[in-house]
């Protein structure tokens, strides 16, 4: 649904060059979700913007549903529904209904067809008390819903969200990902930006991170936390024995760091942990726990390794 | 048709959303004319009896002074609003070419200042003992006017999307361009520059004299400043997209 080949994107500002997106490559299929995710200024929406031909690349190819955003934006608009701006999308003088089925009819849907469908939207999306309320007196989660039901009104095959639930609190966030996952299953292809990383996890098939305008990770969350190999388990251990099992370990080659009256070890498959627990015999172990690693950590690790290059 | 009829529902959400300000603003507009032809009128000496002699003409400059402020300041005024708001690249992501929604958002918008600007002349004529003789060419003539300068209209939007903020300009503008409500074509070259002609023909309408062939050189004045306002709005847009500027402000 989505396929970008070496997108280039620069920027002239005052005798400088910014090399916003660098060459970079990916591909969205329908009912997938992928999170794309880096700090601010990584270039997440300056692609978005090229998808939606809103700007033009520098160089490289982009196709949403087979269409050329550069050559026939308006093309890819009757496939694309795209939350830009969050709250900000909408027409704040207008009501939920009148912003639904105005931006419905310009990407396509019949007047009579898009008056009805606004109602429904509007129903769907809890907001029937807000019906002749303009959406400057909205709050910021509904502000989102509606700009959600108007990127959702001419029912598009691609959604385009940057920073869908930016902002919102609980309930407004809980309703957005839920929404979202039911988009999924209906096929859409969906590709994310948010800064939340446990939003993230909680959507995405598959994760890229951007830096510095380079992808530097496209995986599936699966393989991306198989990989972060940063397994921990806790092993309750009394004191006395604490640097004794440290140094078998570490002497193993497993990571292991004292942690208050605790011994964190590191390891990457679940297997491993028959091998801990044979190397620490017959050190009395009081309790244990296991966690893996979230996406937060995941991606902190990839940001303290790019530093590092 | 349905792109139209979604234009006019949007551009009349304002109007009656906000109506005491849409009242406000047709009223207003009334009184400044008031206060203009009112106080000339009463004037002493020479100045009185021209007002009272001349006062279609007036009342027809004044409003073509209205087309004009709407006209050249109003589209470029949407698209910085548009940019300010974050709405401008979700018009932008539309079915068909921007150019095109543009255009009939422009028509609807013309629709709206036809009604407003008829209730303003209904207004003048009635209340002022001005001897307005209606001809429905009148408002053929000021629906082609409103045509004719939102063309430039569109040069100054393109000019708001690359530069965003472009009152001053537009305020410099709209200056300029109002001696010419008031201009009469003595020459021919004068066909060509915008809004004087419209105004010139109805006056022509309300005095008698207007030929087929000034209405047909309207025309063509029309459709040349409305293709050219079109042209360069695309060309402005285009660099704006190459410029990645679109959604700053």
């Amino acid at each position: 649904m989505i396929r970008v080949k070496e997108l280039w994107r620069v920027y002239h500002y005052k005798k400088k060059t910014v090399n916003a997106v660098q060459g970079i490559s990916f591909k969205v299929n329908k009912g997938e979700i992928v999170a794309f995710l880096g700090p601010n200024g990584a270039g997440k929406t300056t692609t978005i913007k090229c998808l939606c031909g809103i700007i033009i690349p520098t160089k490289g190819e982009v196709r949403v549903c087979g269409q050329d955003p550069v050559k026939k934006p308006h093309k890819v608009a009757a496939h694309v529904g795209a939350i830009l701006e969050g709250n900000r999308n909408i027409n704040w003088k207008a009501d939920p209904v009148e912003n639904i089925r105005y931006f419905a009819t310009r990407r396509g849907v019949p007047w009579k067809v898009a008056k009805k469908m606004a109602v429904e939207i509007v129903e769907m999306l809890g907001l029937s008390e807000k019906i002749g309320v303009p959406s400057e007196k909205l709050s910021r989660g509904m502000q989102q819903k509606v700009a959600l039901g108007v990127a959702l009104a001419h029912q598009p095959e691609v959604l385009l969200l940057d920073e869908p639930t930016l902002g919102l609190d609980y309930d407004a966030s809980r309703f957005m990902i839920d929404y979202i996952l039911k988009l999924k299953e209906q096929g859409k292809a969906i590709l994310l930006t948010t800064h939340q990383l446990n939003i993230a996890e909680k959507l995405a098939d598959r994760v890229m991170i951007i830096d510095r305008g380079k992808i530097v990770v496209d995986k599936t969350l699966e393989d991306l936390k198989k990989e972060a190999s940063k397994n921990i388990l806790t092993l309750s251990i009394d004191n006395e024995n604490l640097d004794k099992a440290k140094e078998k370990l570490q002497d193993n080659g497993f990571k292991a760091e004292k942690s208050g009256g605790a011994l964190d070890v590191q390891y990457a498959e679940p297997e491993q942990l028959y091998k801990i627990m044979e190397l620490l015999k017959p050190i009395p172990i009081n309790g244990l726990k296991t966690c893996s690693p979230t996406l937060e950590d995941i991606f902190a690790s990839f940001k303290e390794g790019n530093m590092n290059e | 048709m349905n792109k139209l009829l979604a234009e006019l529902d949007y551009a009349m959400i304002s109007l009656k959303r906000y109506k005491f300000n849409t009242i406000f603003t047709i009223f207003f507009t009334y009184i400044v004319f008031v206060a203009i032809y009112g106080g000339g009128s009463l004037a002493g000496g020479g100045l009185g009896g021209y007002f009272k002699q001349n006062s279609v003409a007036f009342a027809i400059g004044y409003i073509f002074v209205i087309v004009v402020m709407s006209g050249v300041g109003g589209f470029a005024g949407d698209i910085t609003g548009y940019a300010k708001t974050g709405i401008l690249e979700q018009l932008f992501m539309s079915d068909i070419p921007f150019g095109i929604t543009l255009v009939i958002r422009n028509i609807a918008t013309i629709i709206v200042q036809f009604f407003f600007i008829a209730s303003v002349l209904l207004l003048i004529t009635l209340t002022m003992g001005i001897p307005f003789a209606f001809n429905p060419l009148h408002l053929v003539i000021l629906l082609l006017s409103l045509f004719e300068v939102y063309g430039l209209g569109l040069i100054m939007g393109g000019i708001a999307l690359l530069f965003k903020n472009v009152s001053s300009v537009i305020g410099a503008l709209q200056f300029f361009f109002m001696p010419l409500a008031f201009a009469s074509i003595q020459e021919p070259w004068l066909w060509l520059v915008p809004i004087t002609p419209g105004a010139e023909l109805m006056r022509r309408v309300s005095a008698g004299s207007l030929q087929t062939t000034d209405l047909l050189f309207f025309v063509l004045n029309t459709i040349l400043y409305f293709a050219i306002g079109s042209i360069i709005f695309n060309i402005c847009l285009n660099a704006t997209r190459k410029r990645g500027t679109m959604g700053i402000y």
